[in-house]
């Protein structure tokens, strides 16, 4: 059984993995925490479903839709809640990105409504039985998809200009502004990215577990939160390493200890992960 | 109409006391906590099975062990937490709030999610209520206060502009935050077992994190580490539901847009000293990034 | 203190103000009994109060109120109850306990109601109703399962069936399918209404010296169930229990069926909503659970109540679709009806009516109340899913 549990919580974890993702280039780059975040998410689910159950879309554009929504989502907020916020005391914006939360899950719930909405395209399960493991084609797809989401970013942090310019920014603000690198149009690729990535996951979830509503985000928000700590604030490889951690321990918890904590495991590795060590795992000591 | 003012009195005073509370850590001494709903609850169900076990307590110990218990965990739990600055305190606050609403759900002892019901409220109408409950409040705003003041006050201004520094001029800066949790916890504990013995049940539910961000959004929009903050933060957002009741479904909308705007264009809350306006006891500007030079769009 | 600057002034006047009005409304004189009596003289209209799940829990409160207006609308087209229209007062308890008690103070003090419906979750319930009784208010719960609510006081009324007679049919029915020496899993919502389900089922199953292979549980809210499920798989179970809220419950039926565990599912009311079929889709074939109210059932009075509703749905495309939820509340304001209509308005009135009521016909049976306000309908009543649809055993 142990094998099919790491199987769970790798698919989960790929999920908490992408939020991650989106806390810690937000974080790199501005040096704050958006616990709007899981919003973010839960917009992609609905960009998808507004895409393919109002206009129709086949999944490929609908995934697009989904995607642009998120990202426009993302965008928006930094530009209206935390450009005007810089340079203050860290606690502000930690408070405005709650009460974003707030704001975006009543907006979802008057738009939307209250009912928890199936996936609006047909997945015919598919399992595959590798030995003491049992696979489906949605668990496979998923996993797949945030692999080569990573891949991506990696891709793009490293071997691109822009990519470049924004580790750059998160090294240093003033040194990089002297080369002629605008940080501000680098804190918004790190939220239009970062907010791709969430949203992603919100699609893919919403795909796995068959449920978009308004408050999906909330939970995969705070784990997302706590994986991009406990892989260290503002490390790419950190936050996924986070989100596999935070997967596995879950279900091997809920499996192997009680599952009534389930929620708590995660919590529980982080608190005593950064009890030894302050920045995380793979975080930068101050 | 007289009987529900004086519930919304009362129950508004338990808010303002645990806003109160929470702003000696927040406010005085800039340590974030996300949290603080576990404090609350940790003096709730202490009273309250003290109450089901031992029925002879009288009520005003069983306010004071809430309050010394809900403390003595602060004490316990928070040395290792407190070396985590900003963000990484945040989420380990966070975490201990759920894990601690995980374990009242799971262990038998503390009701489960049932939580305790039938608990005793000592023979006490509201008015009782209304004075124990004002009275806490008063005494933690004057504790707040006298903190805010002295020796106490100056080192935790210190070590909020910058811990580095306050080291070098011979300030130990652990003892001092754990004693701001500790007294937060202390009031919060009490908070709780008001609570437990004025609505006579409770489960967990009450104490999660819905309710530690409410309280944290109580003391930022009062104002953060001003001694009268909570009061209007608290009071302000106790009654917002009451305001908003013809437009029920968009209580939560004015909430969240309400925080925001308050966040961006008066951050010093309510009561709060803007910038440039008489001493500065708190920071706007964060410690380790230099303030950029002109607000520049480049 | 300093100087404070003018409009911290303001805000701390305001704060001042509303104290003061708090303390000096401790000293009115006037009484609510008083004041139900002025009420019960004239020909105003009749109020009730309402508490029901409005936002959070809308998908089940939504219905519920829906039930109240089609009821409401029902009684004062047919020019009311002697002649004074109804009036319902709705608060939303936003699933949180002080709210609902808020609430529930809010329509006794300012509304001066001496019935409420609601609130419809147990906890919420169990927090108002020592509120209800100082102040001999009828609590009448439409939806609240929790056994302990028997004993939540001689004001508190339920209209659905004790969750723990519910529970020994299904468990009686469940074994009589699967034969001799089954094995039994248990996934239950850790929450009061899903936990004390698994109690009950597992007493019921421990009277018939069956224990569960495994008892595993998860919270509100929680989508994913692989890790519970993979570990209930492993013990391949003749039958699995599942009782929780549908949101929860029909995603793992749907992964539980995916993963390819074909247990007998047996859910518990919870789950008696188009939702769930909709959201468990093919998974939901074969689930069997307990309900209160059967929509086939041929009466005219039922199959009146059957048609306005399809026809406020209609109305309202957006709105979540429960019959059972209204029907119960349906069946609620017509009791209140019966009791007004008898020249019992006020609280202590209401509650002896109800008390001595026998064989009321309700649209979710012939009922009556036993010494503990439960609803007595004469039997549980057991649905099974049958080709996407509920059909009663």
């Amino acid at each position: 059984m142990i094998w099919q549990q790491i199987v769970n919580g790798i698919v989960a974890g790929s999920a908490y993995a992408l939020v991650a993702l989106g806390y810690s280039l937000i974080y790199g780059v501005l040096g704050l925490i958006n616990l709007a975040q899981g919003e973010i998410y839960m917009a992609g689910a609905f960009g998808l479903w507004i895409a393919a159950a109002v206009l129709g879309l086949p999944l490929p554009l609908a995934v697009l839709f989904g995607l642009l929504f998120s990202a426009v989502v993302g965008l928006s907020m930094e530009r209206v809640v935390f450009r005007p916020l810089t340079g203050r005391h860290p606690l502000i914006p930690l408070l405005a990105a709650i009460g974003l939360s707030i704001f975006l899950q009543s907006v979802a719930l008057l738009a939307f409504g209250p009912e928890t909405r199936p996936f609006p395209l047909e997945f015919e399960p598919q399992l595959w039985n590798l030995g003491p493991v049992t696979l489906s084609t949605l668990q496979l797809l998923l996993v797949t998809t945030a692999l080569a989401l990573m891949g991506g970013l990696f891709w793009y942090v490293h071997a691109s200009r822009h990519g470049q310019a924004l580790q750059a920014v998160a090294m240093d603000r003033e040194a990089a502004r002297l080369v002629g690198i605008k940080p501000h149009q680098c804190v918004a690729q790190a939220f239009g990215i970062g907010g791709m990535l969430s949203g992603a996951a919100g699609m893919m979830m919403a795909a796995y577990y068959n449920a978009t509503y308004p408050y999906m985000g909330v939970l995969p928000g705070l784990k997302g939160f706590c994986a991009a700590v406990l892989g260290g604030a503002g490390s790419i490889p950190g936050a996924i390493l986070g989100g596999l951690i935070l997967g596995l321990s879950e279900n091997l918890g809920a499996a192997y200890i009680h599952s009534g904590f389930k929620d708590g495991y995660a919590f529980a590795i982080l608190i005593a992960i950064l009890l030894l060590r302050p920045q995380g795992l793979l975080g930068k000591s101050k | 109409m007289a009987a529900y003012i004086l519930h919304l009195a009362i129950l508004g005073g338990m808010y303002v006391l645990l806003a109160a509370s929470l702003n000696i850590p927040v406010g005085l001494s800039g340590q974030v906590s996300l949290g603080h709903g576990a404090f609350f609850g940790i003096g709730a169900y202490i009273s309250g099975l003290l109450a089901i076990h031992y029925a002879v307590l009288p009520f005003p110990l069983l306010l004071v062990l809430a309050g010394l218990g809900s403390a003595a965990v602060a004490v316990l739990l928070s040395p290792p937490a407190l070396k985590l600055k900003d963000e990484y305190l945040a989420v380990v606050t966070l975490g201990f709030g759920l894990i601690f609403e995980l374990g009242l759900k799971n262990l038998a002892f503390t009701g489960g999610t049932d939580g305790l019901y039938g608990l005793p409220n000592f023979g006490m109408q509201g008015a009782d209520f209304l004075w124990w409950v004002w009275g806490a409040v008063a005494l933690c705003l004057f504790v707040t206060s006298r903190l805010r003041k002295g020796q106490f006050g100056r080192n935790l201004t210190a070590i909020k502009e910058s811990e580095r520094t306050a080291r070098t001029l011979g300030i130990a800066p652990l003892p001092l935050k754990v004693g701001c949790f500790a007294l937060s916890a202390l009031f919060a504990g009490i908070a709780g077992s008001l609570y437990a013995h004025y609505i006579t049940f409770i489960n967990p539910g009450v104490f999660g994190l819905h309710t530690s961000i409410l309280l944290l959004c109580m003391v930022v929009l009062g104002g953060m580490g001003t001694v009268l903050g909570p009061l209007a933060g608290g009071i302000l957002l106790f009654l917002l539901p009451e305001l908003l009741q013809e437009f029920a479904d968009y209580q939560d909308l004015v909430y969240g847009g309400l925080l925001i705007v308050i966040l961006i264009f008066r951050p010093q809350g309510l009561l709060g000293r803007a910038p440039g306006q008489g001493r500065r006891r708190f920071p706007l500007r964060r410690r380790t990034q230099p303030a950029p030079a002109s607000t520049s769009n480049a | 203190m300093p100087q404070l600057p003018n409009f911290s002034r303001c805000v701390l006047c305001l704060c001042a103000l509303l104290l003061a009005m708090a303390l000096t409304a401790c000293q009115d004189s006037t009484t609510s009994k008083e004041q139900a009596q002025n009420q019960a003289d004239q020909t105003q209209a009749l109020k009730i109060g309402a508490v029901l799940r409005l936002s959070k829990g809308a998908s089940d409160g939504l219905p519920a109120r829906h039930g109240i207006e089609i009821a409401v609308q029902e009684i004062n087209s047919q020019g009311g109850i002697d002649g004074r229209p109804l009036e319902v007062v709705y608060y939303d308890s936003k699933d949180d306990a002080t709210t609902a008690v808020n609430a529930v103070q809010k329509l006794i003090s300012v509304d001066k109601v001496e019935a409420i419906i609601g609130p419809m979750m147990s906890g919420n319930v169990l927090a108002a109703a020592p509120l209800c009784q100082r102040n001999n208010v009828v609590l009448l719960t439409p939806t609240g399962t929790s056994p302990r609510i028997s004993e939540a006081g001689s004001y508190t009324f339920r209209l659905c069936s004790r969750i723990d007679d519910q529970a020994r049919a299904l468990v009686q029915e469940a074994l009589s399918r699967v034969g001799t020496d089954p094995t039994v899993a248990i996934l239950y919502s850790n929450e009061p209404y899903g936990k004390g389900s698994k109690e009950l089922f597992t007493r019921y199953l421990a009277e018939q010296d069956i224990t569960p292979a495994t008892v595993e549980s998860f919270q509100r809210g929680d989508k994913d169930f692989q890790a519970q499920l993979t570990k209930i798989k492993q013990l391949n179970p003749d039958i699995l229990f599942v009782p929780g809220y549908l949101q929860e419950t029909a995603p793992l039926i749907s992964q539980a069926r995916q993963m390819g565990i074909d247990a007998l599912s047996v859910g518990v009311f919870g789950d008696m909503a188009p939702k769930y079929i909709e959201l468990a889709g093919k998974a939901a074939e074969g689930h069997l659970i307990a309900g209160e109210y059967n929509k086939h059932k041929d009466t005219e009075r039922n199959q009146d109540f059957v048609n306005a509703y399809e026809a406020l749905l209609e109305d309202q495309p957006k709105a979540p679709e429960n019959i059972m939820f209204a029907a119960l509340t349906y069946d609620a304001v017509h009791l209140l009806r019966q009791s007004f209509s008898t020249g019992a308005t006020t609280g202590s009135a209401i509650q002896s009516f109800l008390d001595e009521l026998e064989a009321f016909d309700g649209i979710t049976g012939t009922l009556s109340f036993d010494a503990n306000g439960d609803v007595q309908k004469g039997g549980v009543y057991l649905f099974e899913v049958q080709n996407g649809t509920y059909r009663k055993l």
